[in-house]
């Protein structure tokens, strides 16, 4: 069942002479874990800014086509709407701090007294998104005295409080250390598991392989490839996007060309599937010998 | 005198009634005091009896030697510059009070400097009173209930919070500084040369962050219409409201009575 | 409620989060100087910058609340000079309204403009709440010039405006300089910066 859809979208910021999105038409269903991937400045944090409204209801620039949420166009609702539907988290773990709360649990509750929720029900639902985040030890302490990979959750925290069906990510694993960034991939899956639908945009594309079920990739305001993990990240393309293949990639390249990879199975892009392919090749062997 | 580590304003977290009183009944009190010493009778028996109420009020609140070393720290090189300038060199001064080896200290001056500083004391405790009681994310609350302007709840509230944070990157900054034994004590155009790379990162980096700010904002419900709630409970009375409304009303009397006479 | 609807009419969200940023500029720039133990004040340069990036009465605001949390944090004398750092503001945005921030020299004319308007805001607030005696370096001046036979009223004039003259253009200059600095995704965000980048 499709929940959001792209309809040839087009976007120009303004005083832009090319689009940051051009003619892009993507339709995402319920419970799906998309990554976003390309280079810099190929589209991705514009597509997550169009799928909240940010674009167009925030900026003056020029856009083309419709983004839609359950059929609902976002041009007839607010950003502050279309927030209950769709959660953006951004790359700066600071900055998405309020900046008027003292605490992490007031922080967490900013977002409701915005939109009335009487306080019971806030109280209580700080709580159950804090319990799932593990950050119930800092919910007295100032959100300015986490570390980056804290306030990234908190900033999925403060995200997820008002329970939209849909969370996007705009690259939030840019300021944190490979532990950070394996921590929120792991929490996006949690989460994925309860029935929200994901969509990130990720250059780390090795926590792709291994979480997404659907990567797309964009080439200059363009959507380029679209498909599974395996399919998209191992595609011939990915250096012309000024990607790397993944390091499973890459030692999977060099056993096919020695002849040590199984001749009809595709290349791997996770530690995952080499390992299937490695074995596979294992039993063909011991099969031969 | 340090600000408070958590808060980065002078709020003491101490509980008394004057911590519990409401924000805005506190900037009341701040405005009838101005008013009062400035608009009202300049005899210093008055003044000194509005002084003492104020002192009073700190007192039972637990505040006094707070309020008191502040007070020494901003009155006091006030003190030391205006006493002597005026007694000697105040235009109106015509009474000669004492001459000391060809100084002469004149009545004028000295008066008009004593009753200038008494004055602003007056409004300095009063103003004290408030920054010392008042945990800002209080104040925050109240201005966000009262003008219903989230806008004006943000910016007055949001700057403490990011510099508290940013404190620490100028500590940082200032570590990195001294142990480079960089021009803190150098010749003063070395200096203003080493303030242009120490500023112009931050400032920079603080404005780009700007957009993400306000997207962050926005997709939190800053803009919504809705009526909002509040987590923060803030302890109000019909009794405290209606004090301010008098202290307003007392305020707009003096005022107009001094614009008449 | 008719100051809420003012607000959202005049201030959109990012103009409200680039005056808070402001503020803490100035503050952090108050700071810096005092500690590299420098004789300006450099108090200002995000209250300028407001002007310029978002108009006179955006400029106007940041000043004001600037001296407000000051007072918050220092000392409440800072609060007394609000109505000073609010002078600031709408004088810049005015500058810049005007086309005086196009080039780095017309931003030193800016700066003397914006010296007048503080002085004709602070010269008050010095006489009547503080008897034309602040406990600063300026108060030299003050007495040299009353010493010398001028009246007090005078005297203030004067050294108000002799120690604010170099710090504001120095301010009005270096916010020129980080407003051209700023890269074009920022400017486009803020539709008066025009007002500076292009003619």
């Amino acid at each position: 069942m499709i929940q959001l859809e792209t309809d040839h979208l087009t976007y120009l910021y303004p005083g832009s002479e090319s689009p940051a999105l051009h003619e892009v038409s993507i339709k995402i269903n319920r419970g799906e874990f998309v990554a976003v991937t390309g280079a810099n400045n190929s589209g991705k944090s514009t597509l997550c800014y169009a799928f909240a409204g940010v674009i167009p209801h925030l900026y003056n620039g020029h856009m083309k086509g419709r983004v839609l949420i359950d059929g609902q166009d976002n041009k007839d609702r607010t950003v502050s709407e279309i927030a209950r539907h769709l959660g953006l988290v951004l790359q700066i773990p600071g900055s998405q701090m309020s900046g008027v709360r003292y605490t992490v649990f007031e922080e967490v509750a900013f977002g409701l007294e915005n939109r009335g929720v009487p306080r019971e029900q806030m109280l209580e639902r700080v709580q159950t998104v804090l319990a799932l985040f593990g950050l119930e030890e800092q919910a007295t302490r100032s959100p300015f005295h986490l570390s980056g990979g804290q306030q990234q959750r908190l900033a999925l925290a403060t995200v997820l409080a008002v329970d939209p069906a849909i969370i996007v990510l705009d690259e939030p694993t840019t300021f944190l250390d490979p532990q950070g960034a394996k921590l929120v991939f792991e929490i996006l899956r949690k989460l994925q598991q309860q029935g929200k639908t994901i969509i990130i945009a990720e250059q780390r594309l090795d926590l792709i392989a291994t979480y997404a079920d659907r990567v797309l990739a964009f080439d200059r305001a363009k959507l380029v490839l679209d498909g599974i993990p395996r399919e998209v990240l191992t595609s011939a393309m990915l250096p012309d996007l000024k990607l790397k293949h993944t390091r499973y990639t890459q030692v999977a390249q060099v056993l096919q060309q020695k002849g040590l990879w199984p001749d009809k199975l595709t290349l791997p892009a996770s530690l995952a599937e080499t390992v299937d392919g490695l074995s596979l090749r294992r039993k063909t062997h011991d099969y031969l010998c | 005198m340090a600000p408070n580590k958590t808060t980065a304003t002078l709020f003491i977290d101490k509980d008394s009634w004057l911590q519990r009183l409401h924000p805005l009944t506190k900037l009341s009190y701040i405005l009838l005091t101005g008013v009062a010493a400035y608009g009202g009778p300049s005899s210093l028996l008055y003044i000194c009896l509005l002084l003492f109420c104020n002192a009073v009020i700190t007192a039972s609140g637990g505040l006094l030697k707070d309020t008191a070393k502040a007070l020494l720290r901003v009155i006091l090189p006030l003190l030391l510059f205006m006493i002597p300038i005026h007694s000697f060199l105040f235009p109106g001064n015509r009474t000669v009070l004492l001459e000391f080896h060809g100084m002469i200290v004149y009545q004028e001056g000295l008066l008009f400097a004593i009753s200038t500083l008494t004055k602003l004391t007056v409004v300095l405790i009063a103003s004290f009173l408030f920054v010392f009681s008042t945990h800002p994310a209080d104040l925050i609350t109240a201005l966000s209930h009262t003008c219903r302007s989230p806008s004006l709840a943000y910016l007055l509230g949001s700057p403490l919070l990011l510099l508290a944070s940013m404190r620490e990157r100028i500590e940082t900054i200032q570590a990195a500084q001294r142990a480079r034994g960089l021009d803190v004590d150098g010749n003063m155009f070395r200096r203003f040369l080493s303030l242009a790379p120490l500023l112009l990162p931050l400032v920079l980096g603080a404005i780009v962050e700007v957009e993400q700010r306000s997207i962050a904002l926005e997709v939190r419900g800053f803009k919504s219409t809705s009526i909002k709630t509040s987590l923060r409970k803030l302890s109000d009375s019909a009794l405290q409201r209606f004090c301010r409304w008098l202290m307003l009303a007392i305020a707009a009397v003096v005022l107009l009575l001094h614009g008449l006479g | 409620m008719s100051l809420n609807r003012r607000f959202k009419e005049d201030f959109t969200t990012t103009t409200v989060v680039l005056m808070s940023i402001a503020i803490v500029i100035n503050i952090v720039g108050g700071q810096l100087v005092s500690m590299l133990k420098l004789p300006i004040f450099l108090d200002s340069i995000g209250t300028v910058l407001v002007g310029l990036l978002a108009g006179p009465w955006a400029g106007g605001l940041t000043g004001l609340l600037t001296n407000l949390i000051w007072g918050m944090i220092s000392s409440p004398v800072a609060a007394a000079f609000s109505p000073v750092a609010m002078a600031i503001g709408i004088a810049a945005g005015l500058c810049a309204k005007y086309g005086l921030f196009k080039t780095w020299w017309l931003a030193m004319i800016s700066g003397v403009i914006i010296t007048v308007f503080n002085a004709i805001v602070a010269v008050p607030i010095r006489l009547y709440m503080f008897g034309g005696i602040t406990g600063s370096g300026a108060d030299f001046i003050t007495s040299y010039m009353l010493a010398l036979g001028k009246d007090l009223f005078g005297s203030v004039v004067i050294s108000v405006f002799t120690a604010n003259l170099i710090d504001k253009v120095i301010t009005a200059v270096l916010a020129w300089g980080i407003v051209k600095a700023l890269p074009l995704r920022t400017t486009t965000r803020l539709p008066r910066a025009k007002n500076v980048v292009s003619a």
